[in-house]
C-alpha cells in the first residue's frame, strides 16, 4: 500500500485514465486558444493549416495541429526583442531569460513570467518529491547556474519542498567535494558523466570513498545515462545510494522523471504536459507499448512562450503496465533512447549511440571518456570508437580488453568498430550535455 | 476524488484568495512594494489554480 506521502500532488498523480484524458483535452484546448490569441507565430501556422480558434473539440482534432519545430523559432531576434512573434505576453511581464545550448542549431531564446517560474519549480518539486527528496534534506548542487536553464528550477524546487539547498557553482570539482563532505549533505544533482567524474576525483584526489559520506539520493539530468542500466549501476556503486533520472528541456519544461520505485523508464507528468509519440517515418500516433516513436510535447500551463506540439526529435516508446508507486502517469520505457537524427543507419544497420554507452559502461575498468565517429571512406561507412584506457593497464590486459569490447559491440550493434585506445584523462570532461556521437558523413 | 479533498471547495478557496489579493492591490497598490509583492503572490497562486481548476470542473461530472 503506497502512502499519501509518496506524492507531491496525490489527486493529479493518481487520476483514473478517463479523467486524466478529459483533463488533458481541456488543458490542450486552453493552451491552444492562448497561443492563438497571443502569438502571431502560432496563429499564422494554424490558419495556414485551415484551423480556427475553436477547432479543438476532440483528441482527433489535436492530431491536426501542426507540429512546432526549432526552426519555427527563427521568428525570434526582432521586436518584441528578442522573442519576436513567439512571445505570448507583454514584454514587461517577462522576468526570466534562458536559452537553449544550441547543440542542434541556433539557440532558442526562452522567456518566462514570474508565474512560469513558479510553474518550473512546481514541476521540479513533483519530480524531487517522487524521488524521495524531503524537507529534512540538505542538498548540494555542484553546478554553476547560468544562461542555460539547467538546475535553476532544481534549486527553487528544493526551497519549495523545504530542503536546505547549497549552491555549489564556481567551485572546482575538488572544492565541491570537500564542501559536500564538510556540510554532510545527503543528496545532490548532476549529469551522469559528472556524477562518475566526482566519484573518481574523490577517490583519486581526496583518497576518500564517497560511499561513506552518507549521500542518500542523486538526481540526474542532462544526459540519458541514469536509465542505462550499466551506467546507473556504476553511479550507485560509486556513491552507495539510489540514482534517479529526469528529463526536461528549455522550450518544454521538466516533463518526466524516474520515481524511486525504478519503473524502468520515465513517468510522464501527464497533468502538466501532453506527451505524444508519433511514428518514426510518418505523423501517425503510436499508442501501443513497445513501438518506437518520436516524442512530441505540449506544455499546458506555461504563459510567456509555451510549446504546443513541439517536435523534440527524441525517440522513446510506451511501457506496458504501471508502477509500484501507484502513479497513473504513463511510463516511457528506458526513457529517451536518443535523438532521431542520431538513430541512423550505419552500413545499412539501424544504430543508436546509446547502445555503445551501455556496452562501454558494462566494463568496470573502462571509467574514462569515449567518442563515436561515423565517417565515409569512398562508398563505405566507417565507425570508430575512441576511448580512454584504464590508468594502469598492461599491454596484454589492454589487448584482451579491446578484444572483448569489440566482440560485445559487434554482438549488440551488428557493427564492426574500429577502436582507438587513448591515454586515461586525455579526452575532455563534460559537466553538461556530453556530446559523444559525431556523424561526419556528408560533412 | 482521491486524498479526500473536495476539489470544488479547494478551488473556491483559491479564487477567494485571488479576490483578497485584488483588495490588497486596490488598497495599497500605489505602494510599489505592495504592488510587486502581490504580483509575485499571484504567480504562486496560479500554480495551484492550474492544478485544480479542471479537477473542480470535472468533479461530480
Ligand atoms: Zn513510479
Amino acid at each position: 500500500m503506497v502512502e499519501g506521502n509518496e506524492y507531491w500532488n496525490q489527486p493529479l498523480e493518481t487520476l483514473d485514465f478517463d479523467t486524466l484524458r478529459e483533463l488533458q483535452l481541456r488543458k490542450f484546448r486552453r493552451v491552444y486558444q492562448w497561443v492563438w490569441d497571443k502569438s502571431k507565430l502560432y496563429r499564422g501556422k494554424y490558419e495556414a493549416a485551415g484551423l480556427g480558434r475553436d477547432s479543438i473539440q476532440s483528441w482527433e482534432d489535436i492530431a491536426k495541429v501542426p507540429l512546432l519545430t526549432k526552426d519555427d523559432y527563427r521568428c525570434q531576434g526582432v521586436d518584441p526583442f528578442p522573442y519576436g512573434d513567439s512571445l505570448c505576453v507583454p514584454i514587461e511581464e517577462v522576468t526570466e531569460f534562458h536559452q537553449t545550448s544550441g547543440t542542434t542549431g541556433t539557440p532558442v531564446y526562452q522567456p518566462d513570467t514570474w508565474a512560469d517560474w513558479e510553474w518550473w519549480s512546481e514541476c521540479w518539486a513533483t519530480i524531487l518529491w517522487a524521488q524521495g527528496f524531503r524537507p529534512e534534506d540538505r542538498i548540494f548542487i555542484p553546478f554553476g547556474y547560468n544562461i542555460f536553464v539547467a538546475y535553476w528550477a532544481g534549486h527553487y524546487a528544493c526551497e519549495k519542498i523545504g530542503c536546505e539547498v547549497v549552491p555549489g557553482g564556481v567551485l572546482g570539482t575538488r572544492e565541491r567535494l570537500e564542501k559536500m563532505r564538510e556540510l554532510k549533505v545527503n543528496g545532490f544533482m548532476a549529469t551522469p558523466t559528472y556524477v562518475l567524474g566526482m566519484a573518481e576525483t574523490a577517490q583519486k584526489e581526496l583518497g576518500a570513498d564517497p560511499k561513506e559520506w552518507g549521500i542518500e539520493k542523486i538526481l540526474c539530468a542532462g544526459e540519458p545515462g541514469a536509465l542505462i542500466s550499466t551506467t546507473k549501476a556504476r553511479m550507485e556503486e560509486a556513491w552507495g545510494c539510489g540514482v534517479r533520472d529526469h528529463v526536461g528541456a528549455t522550450e518544454v519544461g521538466a516533463w518526466s522523471f524516474e520515481c524511486r520505485h525504478r519503473p524502468g523508464g520515465l513517468h510522464v507528468m501527464e497533468s502538466m504536459f501532453l506527451v505524444e509519440l508519433l511514428a518514426l517515418d510518418s505523423d501517425e500516433p503510436v499508442t501501443e507499448p513497445g513501438i518506437p516513436g518520436r516524442i512530441v510535447i505540449t506544455s499546458f500551463d506555461r504563459q510567456a512562450q509555451p510549446c504546443v506540439r513541439f517536435d523534440t526529435k527524441d525517440v522513446s516508446m510506451w511501457k506496458d503496465g504501471g508502477c509500484e508507486c501507484g502513479r497513473t502517469w504513463r511510463i516511457l520505457e528506458r526513457g529517451v533512447h536518443g535523438r532521431l537524427d542520431h538513430i541512423t543507419k550505419v552500413k545499412g544497420v539501424l544504430f543508436s549511440p546509446v547502445t555503445v554507452e551501455e556496452v562501454v559502461r558494462s566494463f568496470p575498468e573502462l571509467e574514462g571518456e569515449f567518442e563515436i565517429v561515423v565517417s565515409k571512406k569512398g562508398d563505405l561507412d566507417n565507425i570508430e570508437l575512441t576511448l580512454e584506457m584504464p590508468e594502469v593497464c598492461s599491454e596484454e590486459k589492454q589487448a584482451t580488453l579491446l578484444d572483448d569490447l569489440k566482440s560485445q559491440l559487434r554482438f549488440k550493434t551488428q557493427l564492426n568498430f574500429k577502436i582507438k585506445p587513448v591515454e586515461f584523462g586525455s579526452m575532455p570532461r563534460h559537466q553538461i550535455k556530453a556530446k559523444r556521437f559525431h556523424d561526419m558523413r556528408g560533412k | 476524488m482521491s486524498a479526500n479533498v473536495d476539489m470544488k471547495e479547494l478551488y473556491a478557496a483559491l479564487e477567494e484568495t485571488g479576490k483578497v489579493l485584488d483588495r490588497v492591490e486596490e488598497t495599497g497598490g500605489s505602494i510599489k512594494s505592495v504592488e510587486r509583492n502581490v504580483r509575485r503572490m499571484r504567480g504562486t497562486l496560479r500554480t495551484m489554480m492550474i492544478h485544480f481548476e479542471d479537477l473542480a470542473a470535472l468533479e461530480g461530472k
